[in-house]
């Protein structure tokens, strides 16, 4: 019978109604994500304005010309906008533990972590069209945005930004599974706000950053999310170099993963114990 | 008196929501840590930028440095006093809490200021107080010392521009849903005033200026510091303070009226 059949959904089918779900949710709170949105392209307008400002007197700036560095800055902060304010991991994991809801995610018969990822890109869909809406007017508007080298760039580019949303995935999974610890998540969330501006690169091209501070970003999963997406679409990392950055990408992807799947067992060990 | 009894009571206020705080040890220097790395992140922009070029649209470094700084003590002390404003929205007007102030023989404006406090605004005025010492003591800028005895006021004069901003958007929950989304984007402007203006087209300019007047909380005050703006800009900036806090405070009486005739 038609009804026993859904009810033994499998693998990822059981996964798309959180994808679903939260895509209706953020559709209903639009204005809330373009305000955000908005205060994000201050941003970026500020940055813009800046380097402007500082091309008047310098040709190239560390190997980046004027063109490269605005093509730099409007594919970087497009990556960092995908994130945004209302994919919140950390968030609903933090609710869940403190709410105590988290005890009808055990009775659930899907894997906790991968569900918040479902709900993740869910909430994520709206926001990757605003910033393809965006890239695009930007594209129009400023003619030193320039668009990927070639076909094969932006096929490795949307690859690259694809296991990126994933490291920041698992990042935000073990971020939200490491509140417990705290009250309030408004502190941390503000801290991973600020490193990944930092090291990843979000802000500015790795190489202008003192030298000791590139050395940690090369050492931390952070680069990975943007500056590596964005400098294969610039095509600085070809052939060997581009393949052992994807690489590099997918290790870290799964070292996320199994810290995040070791955090989740620690975490519902203790709420267990603690009586729910 | 009445200005004597509302600071005891602000007082008061003060040391039990830091003592709520902090019963949240971990919370709290989460929190402040946070802050302070945003902060740092500022001034680790400044330092790229000044890497690379000698002056940002006619300032130096250290000139920029000291603006940073002045900015950062500005907006801490908005943030550690007055963070109140941004649940008026949400907490008091949506959920009603309004009415419970109402029924206080306070006024609930300074009812809602007092009651939230966030500690992190500390670690921002410690930041940009050093900041400035650190910018003054360098010797790098010429400006007669005396001038720095404005400070105080300027920053007063900056936390004060922030509160009337921030309550002239909150107010408009009185009559619409949902204003957080605009407070934050309104308050996000305040990223313009951290550098210098003449670095931004003229629009921005005059958005910044004399539409959102977030120029008055940081480079105007600093510009006449360093001597490179006249006394006339100097004296607009506690005018424009105390305009923006009547004008605001009019507004919010308004919205309470309303508020209040609709039943509460």
């Amino acid at each position: 019978m038609k009804g026993l059949r859904c009810s033994r959904l499998k693998g990822i089918k059981r996964y798309t109604g959180y994808v679903h779900l939260l895509l209706m949710d953020s559709l209903a709170f639009k204005t809330n994500l373009l305000s955000t949105f908005l205060a994000s392209i201050i941003e970026f307008i500020v940055m813009l304005c800046i380097w402007i400002s500082v091309f008047h007197s310098k040709s190239t700036i560390e190997g980046f010309s004027f063109p490269e560095m605005i093509t730099y800055l409007c594919v970087a902060q497009g990556i960092t906008a995908i994130y945004g304010w209302s994919n919140s991991i950390e968030g609903w994991v933090y609710e869940r533990i403190h709410e105590g809801n988290i005890v009808f995610d055990l009775l659930k018969p899907v894997r906790f972590n991968f569900a918040r990822i479902a709900e993740g890109i869910g909430s994520s869909i709206l926001q990757i069209s605003f910033v393809m809406i965006l890239m695009t007017v930007l594209m129009i508007l400023i003619p030193e945005f320039k668009g990927p080298r070639s076909l094969s760039c932006l096929a490795c580019f949307i690859l690259s930004v694809g296991i990126g949303y994933f490291i920041m995935s698992f990042i935000s999974l073990i971020i939200g599974l490491s509140s417990f610890f705290l009250m309030s998540y408004w502190g941390i969330y503000y801290l991973k706000k600020a490193i990944i501006d930092l090291f990843s690169g979000s802000l500015a091209p790795l190489a202008l950053l003192p030298g000791w501070m590139q050395s940690i970003s090369a050492v931390l999963p952070f680069s990975k999310i943007v500056y590596t997406p964005v400098m294969i679409y610039m095509g600085r990392l070809s052939g060997q170099a581009l393949v052992q950055a994807i690489f590099v990408q997918l290790l870290w992807c799964l070292v996320l993963f199994l810290m995040s799947e070791a955090l989740y067992r620690i975490a519902i060990r203790k709420v267990t114990i603690n009586g729910g | 008196m009445a200005v004597k009894k509302y600071l005891s009571i602000w007082g008061l206020f003060i040391s039990r929501n830091l003592q709520s705080k902090m019963a949240y040890r971990l919370d709290f220097i989460v929190g402040i840590v946070a802050n302070t790395l945003m902060q740092c992140i500022g001034f680790l922009a400044i330092w790229v930028i000044f890497n690379q070029v000698e002056d940002l649209a006619g300032w130096s470094y250290h000139e920029v440095l000291l603006m940073y700084g002045v900015a950062s003590i500005s907006s801490g002390l908005s943030e550690f006093f007055l963070d109140g404003v941004w649940s008026i929205g949400n907490q008091f007007i949506r959920k009603g809490e309004l009415d419970r102030l109402l029924t206080r023989p306070m006024n609930p404006l300074i009812s809602i200021l007092i009651s939230k406090m966030e500690p992190h605004g500390l670690g921002q005025i410690l930041f940009g107080v050093v900041l400035v010492i650190k910018v003054v003591l360098s010797g790098t800028l010429s400006f007669p010392a005396v001038r720095l005895c404005v400070l105080p006021l300027v920053v007063l004069c900056g936390a004060i521009i922030y509160l009337s901003i921030n309550l002239t958007v909150a107010s408009f929950g009185f009559f619409a849903t949902k204003v957080m989304g605009m407070q934050v984007l309104v308050h996000h402007m305040n990223s313009f005033s951290k550098y210098p203006l003449p670095l931004y087209h003229k629009l921005i300019r005059i958005l910044i200026s004399w539409v959102i007047p977030f120029a008055f909380t940081s480079y105007y005050p600093t510009a006449w510091i360093l001597q490179k703006k006249g006394w006339i800009i100097g004296c607009l900036c506690p005018a424009v303070a105390v305009i923006l806090l009547f004008l605001s405070y009019q507004f919010w009486k308004w919205g309470l009226r309303h508020y209040q005739s609709a039943g509460g």
